[in-house]
């Protein structure tokens, strides 16, 4: 139920991103036929063997393929990340896209967290949807650069059977008034990034070292009225590694 | 070729020196504050197993006493500012032998929330148990109920007073678990101390509540009523201060509002009676 619910939220989201990725990619990219999957190729394959008048036809045909090409080109991850802590695990893995017209100023990040039990029944998988904004990049020397501000949301879910993302049907109604799994984070953070010299690429281009500062919708809740918490108590802080491919 | 030097000297992120770097400052950073793995993670510091440390304490402070005075409080969640005022107001009386929590330590059962409060909490300077509520029952929150304060049934003898500390939120386990747990009830019955003479019975939620199982209410006060001198019940849950009577006949039930209303009971039991009083900072 739970992992229905969340693939419906990332097949909202993907589009919107890929179609944004795909844009831009389109641009950049030549499109090659061999390159872009079978389809393309055995589209162009097939045309070769008809006569002219419907080659003109279905240039219809080839643009659809083409646009059809560019936009599952867009959903190649165009970054994987290692973290650290920040509330979504001890260690998280996963895969993002970054775009953005002229710069990569937007991120987005599917990733899964695993959380050891320490004094809890079991040990825990969380996964979490990540939108970043990193509107700032100086370059400090050389290769590196610094990105001083990367911020914004994050939705972290956490798997078991003692979760639930809204309150069983046994309760009366708004007897707990919030999901026990699922979490709103905000964060903010800063970057190092080195950008790999093109003659000694292997497989990524670059690579970032983050950390970020975040708090959830239930530490703020609880803060807010309580002069006892301060922001340290409802802070999380995690460091983490990310690699772009390009 | 001042590119090339420039190059050289920058470390390679790829390096295992310098990836070596990084685990050592995550390795450092993990005694932070700020390094939190989930919300739910149940990773604890401090003082934990607290029930039987404060029971020990009571039993030994109370053993020669003829007049037993504890205060209640309950459903401190989410209310830290005024929990912190009721633990100073009680400290500041300098007569209450000890306190005893009925339950609902957190509002979501987040570890966090339970190490606040657990800190406000060890402010007391007299020993104080904490029973489960509700609320603490959410994703790990039972698990590390457990680990802070030890079992969700507990009983000690304050002197001459038999105090029976039951889980009643029988709701949040679907049955699962016998709650209330009778044979719990039969075993410490069984193995009562005889200078016990008369008991209080603390719970979470009282008979009638939706949390509680309704289903076995007339057993509920036949096991109770099987204890010698059963005075009263005390519980929390509703957030309001009152006094109930859910058996006819039966004995009072004194529930303490939520620590929003800033009050707090104090009972004075003697060998032939005692009083109550709700205080309101």
């Amino acid at each position: 139920m739970k992992l229905s619910r969340y693939s419906i939220l990332i097949l909202l989201l993907l589009p919107l991103t890929t179609a944004a990725i795909a844009q831009e990619r389109g641009e950049s990219l030549a499109l090659p036929s061999h390159g872009m999957g079978t389809a393309a190729a055995w589209a162009a394959d097939d045309l070769n063997h008809d006569s002219d008048s419907v080659l003109l036809l279905n240039e219809i045909y080839r643009k659809r393929i083409e646009r059809y090409n560019r936009f599952w080109h867009g959903l190649i991850p165009s970054q994987v990340k290692l973290q650290y802590a920040g509330s979504i695990g001890l260690l998280s893995a996963g895969m993002g896209w970054h775009y953005g017209k002229q710069r990569r100023i937007w991120e987005t990040d599917l990733m899964f967290g695993f959380l050891p039990a320490y004094d809890t029944r079991t040990s825990k998988l969380t996964m979490t949807i990540k939108q970043g904004y990193i509107p700032f990049r100086i370059t400090l020397h050389g290769n590196w650069q610094f990105e001083p501000l990367s911020c914004g949301l994050f939705f972290n879910t956490v798997f078991g059977e003692e979760f639930w993302s809204r309150q069983p049907s046994k309760y009366p109604k708004r007897y707990y008034g919030f999901s026990t799994s699922v979490r709103s984070n905000v964060f903010v953070g800063e970057r190092f990034r080195y950008q790999i010299p093109m003659q000694k690429r292997r497989r990524i281009s670059s690579i970032s070292l983050y950390y970020e500062l975040s708090t959830n919708d239930l530490y703020l809740v609880s803060a807010i009225p309580n002069s006892y918490l301060k922001l340290g108590d409802i802070l999380s802080l995690c460091f983490g590694i990310k690699y772009d491919f390009f | 070729m001042r590119n090339f030097v420039t190059m050289k000297r920058v470390p390679y992120p790829l390096h295992p020196r310098f990836l070596l770097a990084i685990l050592f400052i995550c390795i450092g950073v993990t005694s932070c504050d700020l390094i939190e793995y989930h919300p739910y993670d149940g990773r604890l510091d401090g003082a934990r197993h607290l029930t039987q440390e404060n029971i020990r304490k009571i039993e030994a402070l109370c053993a020669d006493k003829d007049t037993i005075r504890f205060a209640e409080i309950s459903d401190t969640q989410r209310w830290y500012d005024d929990t912190e005022d009721l633990i100073k107001a009680i400290n500041q009386r300098g007569d209450i032998d000890f306190v005893i929590h009925c339950g609902d330590h957190t509002d979501f059962g987040l570890t966090k929330e339970f190490l606040w409060m657990r800190n406000i909490y060890q402010k007391l300077s007299m020993p104080y148990v904490c029973l489960i509520g509700n609320h603490d029952c959410l994703g790990t929150g039972e698990d590390v109920y457990q680990q802070l304060y030890g079992d969700v049934n507990f009983s000690f003898d304050a002197g001459f007073v038999h105090f029976l500390c039951l889980n009643t939120n029988a709701f949040e386990y679907d049955y699962s678990i016998a709650v209330p747990d009778f044979e719990y009830i039969k075993t410490d019955l069984h193995n009562l101390c005889p200078n016990a003479v008369q008991t209080v019975v603390a719970m979470h939620a009282k008979p009638g509540s939706e949390q509680f199982n309704n289903n076995v209410l007339d057993y509920f006060e036949y096991s109770l009523n099987q204890f010698p001198n059963l005075k009263f019940c005390i519980c929390g849950h509703n957030h309001h201060t009152t006094i109930e009577y859910p058996f006819e006949g039966g004995v009072p039930y004194y529930q303490c509002a939520c620590a929003k209303e800033r009050t707090y009971l104090v009972f004075t039991i003697t060998r032939d009676t005692y009083t109550y009083e709700a205080v309101k900072i």
